[in-house]
């Protein structure tokens, strides 16, 4: 079930939200949450249910073993076992045919050809964000930075939270915990216009903004041959896309949390505006960024490993990112493109940040389009023919649709660029902005019902 | 009184249901471009119309134009579609009398974009001076051919066949009886509000809300805004200089299926109604994009196959002594003579035959039945299909 599909607003969240405001205790309002959560994931396959409860179980089970144990030995049991049974879970639903294919090709290489057939695996939506957070919770817990908690449902409704449970943010439990504990003297009118502001802006840059490119991308990434001029507007396109697509996802997910008593961490902070590199990954998909910087970089040793060890870190760090997006080579390559780019500013900060902002703005976003032709080609050799057709001139036809892409680029590039995020607003409207939001609502309802909703991006991983 | 996001928010998302609600159960003829979409959505019981209404729009155009957002391409006519007592599209009177024939296919035998005395049917009626009741509109079960003939009378006379090429052969039922009833129409029926039920799916079906809004939404697919090819519906240039809409899926090689099962079923279906001694003659008609495909500038030579498949599954049937007429050849000269003069035999921004190609088949129809009725055996051979041709 998608937040921008009528099946949503209409037949899931009215009843839940008005039941949730009728129950008065905490434990009926954890219950609650966990229980819509698994109707909320049921809808896309009832059948991945158990697999989202048996990792919450080995999690809580996990927590409650970190909260009796003093035993350093049984505490790194109860912190290996379950990352281990979670990431084998994942590595089997999200990497095995990766592997296969992998094996294949390396034998092929190796003038031995293997006969590997492809297992029929479908991939559970979500599992990469619902994995993170047990593992976050896991791990926080072992390090002492939360306490665990003996409250089964309160960790349930984490995992299982309907706002942020197939495609984040990955909220850390330390994030939303006093909020989850204080969730039965929650005011239901404190943030009442603040989550639906949120979620209004959300639901428009979602359906009104990156589905709109998306109508004229992939259209036009599916046919190829594009010449110089179509393949700029096409990874201009997805560009915005990508941005709006899962920002917009996030503000709905903020906005939802609002309405529910609960604050969601910010998950984008205007990435486009970034001057370096490293500046775009602080802005980029934070709750990301903030947990491979946390679980992955800091403890293979970060910043401290002396000059070239960071280096290292920070291409492994990139390596698992850009691995965690998909099961593919090429998601693998973009996500060393973002090592090297940060490696390549660690290396010459000095002299990057003496350059004027706008310029430095300017390059840091040229490269990140660039790491986004990997990102979206569905193989090297489209990724090559589409870097081509960008850098050396290629004649060729206008893509159909190029007039509405270009005017909606330029819209898209103008909110990116140029105004402020979801997060700098104050979402205290006066009336003609009221109207205004009222009115992108109206259109994004729209197109909702004349049946033109894309799935978003960030479900796939 | 203060404008706040909290309460406006909920009041749009409720009057967007309360509206769509309301606007359900307002006729749906004003917004139609057709009289097709009007006539199916609140249907008679087994049958694919509205039961005993008449429907005139004065400009209507074709489905292709109208699901690829073509509004250049229309091509405006007058059509009239009136329905019987039964859901079916016949005069109100059709059904008082056994006719001499039943014809049982698809929207092609229906009359989609043509007027109630165009179609197959009345036109067929016309050239062997009987009566042929159109049960066209969708593929029927034998036990609702059955019910038919049966509620009609018919004791004897020919059940006309059509089947359309692109379509998925027919497929043998487990047993003659209808299917098991879902959960809600058996509750419904229960209280006896089988009709309430049909009202209540008709009213959740069609969202005129969606249809007014999806109409202007696709006029922004004009390739300069948005791009065409979201849609379904390809435009292609014909030897003439004209353009005409096809299906896009129509393009594909679905000719290549074996032909096997599609015999086995009219074989089993043969048996089934000559043991209520009635006689069963299969039309089989090409789709549009194997008619005109090697008329296009440039031509599509892949057609050809679609005219081996239909000749195939002709042959075979005769060889089973099943009676069949293939319009593949005689549409597709038709379509050669005429497309010079720009004029044609199904209508360019439709999908289906228009009234010329509905009167040449009803010729050849006519014509096929004189021939075979009584020069094919009147039972098959037994054991494997031997005819079977290349796949």
């Amino acid at each position: 079930m998608l937040f921008n599909s009528l099946r949503f607003l209409y037949g899931f969240l009215p009843p839940t939200y008005l039941v949730y405001w009728r129950l008065k205790t905490r434990a009926q309002r954890h219950v609650w949450l966990t229980l819509t959560g698994y109707v909320f994931y049921s809808f896309w396959n009832y059948r991945f249910c158990a697999l989202m409860a048996l990792s919450t179980l080995v999690s809580y089970t996990a927590g409650r073993g970190l909260l009796a144990f003093e035993d350093p030995r049984r505490r790194r049991l109860c912190l290996v076992v379950p990352i281990a049974a979670d990431l084998l879970l994942l590595g089997f639903f999200k990497y095995t045919n990766f592997l296969l294919d992998t094996a294949g090709g390396l034998a092929a290489l190796f003038g031995r050809p293997l006969e590997l057939t492809h297992l029929d695996i479908l991939l559970p939506v979500g599992i990469s964000f619902y994995t993170f957070h047990t593992i976050s919770y896991i791990v926080d817990s072992y390090r002492r930075t939360i306490v665990p908690t003996r409250d089964f449902f309160e960790f349930a409704c984490y995992v299982s939270l309907f706002s942020q449970l197939v495609a984040g943010p990955i909220v850390r439990f330390r994030e939303i915990q006093a909020d989850l504990e204080a969730i039965d003297v929650a005011d239901r009118k404190a943030h009442l216009d603040r989550g639906w502001s949120f979620f209004a802006i959300g639901l428009a840059k979602k359906v009104l903004l990156a589905d709109t490119l998306a109508a004229s991308v992939n259209p036009a990434l599916a046919a190829g041959d594009l010449g110089t001029a179509s393949a700029w507007l096409c990874i201009l396109g997805y560009t915005y896309q990508i941005y709006f697509d899962f920002s917009g996802y996030s503000d709905m997910a903020v906005g939802l949390g609002y309405l529910f008593g609960l604050r969601i961490p910010q998950n984008f902070n205007s990435p486009y505006k970034a001057t370096d590199p490293s500046d775009f990954w602080r802005r980029w998909h934070i709750s990301l960024s903030s947990c491979l910087r946390d679980y992955v970089y800091i403890p293979m040793g970060g910043n401290r490993s002396g000059a070239l060890g960071v280096y290292r870190n920070l291409m492994l760090t990139m390596l698992i990112g850009g691995l965690w997006h998909g099961a593919s080579w090429t998601f693998v390559f973009w996500g060393a493109y973002h090592g090297l780019l940060l490696s390549g500013y660690r290396a010459g900060a000095s002299g990057w940040d003496a350059l004027p902002a706008a310029l430095r703005r300017g390059a840091t976003f040229v490269l990140v389009v660039v790491g986004w032709v990997f990102f979206r080609a569905g193989s090297f050799g489209m990724a090559l023919a589409w870097l081509r057709a960008m850098f050396v001139f290629t004649p060729g036809p206008w893509i159909p649709g190029a007039l509405g892409l270009a005017l909606a680029i330029g819209l898209c590039a103008a909110i990116a660029h140029g105004a402020p995020n979801s997060f700098e607003l104050r979402h205290e409207w006066g009336p003609p902005a009221t109207l205004g939001l009222a009115t992108l609502l109206i259109l994004s309802l729209g197109v909702m019902y004349v049946g033109e909703v894309r799935p978003f991006l960030y479900f796939q991983f | 009184m203060r404008l706040s996001l909290g309460t406006i928010v909920p009041g749009i998302l409720a009057l967007a249901l309360g509206s769509d609600a309301i606007l359900r159960t307002l006729p749906l003829d004003p917004l139609a471009f057709r009289p097709w979409e009007a006539a199916t959505r609140y249907r008679a019981p087994d049958a694919p119309f509205v039961a005993s209404r008449s429907f005139t729009k004065a400009h209507a155009y074709g489905d292709l134009a109208a699901l690829g957002a073509f509004p250049a391409d229309r091509e405006y006519r007058s059509e009239t579609f009136t329905t019987d007592s039964w859901g079916y599209r016949n005069p109100p009177s059709a059904n008082r009398l056994p006719p001499w024939g039943l014809l049982v296919g698809s929207s092609f035998s229906a009359g989609a974009g043509v007027n109630d005395d165009e179609t197959l049917a009345a036109r067929l009626g016309r050239e062997v001076h009987e009566t042929v009741y159109n049960a066209g509109g969708e593929s029927l079960e034998l036990w609702r051919i059955r019910s038919l003939y049966h509620r009609l009378g018919m004791t004897q006379g020919v059940v006309v066949y059509e089947y359309l090429e692109r379509n998925d052969p027919p497929v043998i039922p487990d047993d003659d009886a209808p299917p098991p009833k879902g959960p809600v129409e058996a509750a419904f029926d229960r209280f006896g509000l089988e009709t309430t039920y049909l009202y209540f799916q008709g009213w959740t079906a069609v969202s005129p809300l969606e249809v007014a809004l999806g109409r202007r939404y696709r006029a922004l697919k004009d390739d300069q805004w948005l791009p065409k090819e979201v849609s379904g519906v390809i435009e292609r240039s014909l030897g003439n200089g004209e353009r005409m809409l096809f299906l896009r899926y129509e393009q594909t090689l679905y000719q290549r299926r074996s032909r096997t099962e599609f015999i086995e079923y009219w074989r089993w279906l043969r048996r089934r109604l000559e043991a209520d001694g009635l006689q069963l003659l299969v039309v089989l008609v090409p789709s549009k994009y194997t008619i005109y495909g090697d008329l296009l500038d440039p031509p599509d030579g892949r057609v050809q196959e679609g005219q081996a498949f239909l000749a195939r599954l002709e042959s075979g049937l005769r060889g089973r002594g099943i009676m069949a007429v293939n319009l593949g050849p005689p549409l597709r000269l038709a379509a050669a003579a005429v497309v010079g003069e720009r004029r044609y035999v199904f209508f360019r921004d439709d999908t289906h035959w228009n009234a010329a190609g509905i009167e040449l088949a009803a010729r050849e129809v006519a014509r096929g039945w004189e021939a075979q009725r009584n020069s094919l055996p009147s039972r098959e051979e037994g054991g494997p299909d031997s005819a079977e041709g290349p796949e």
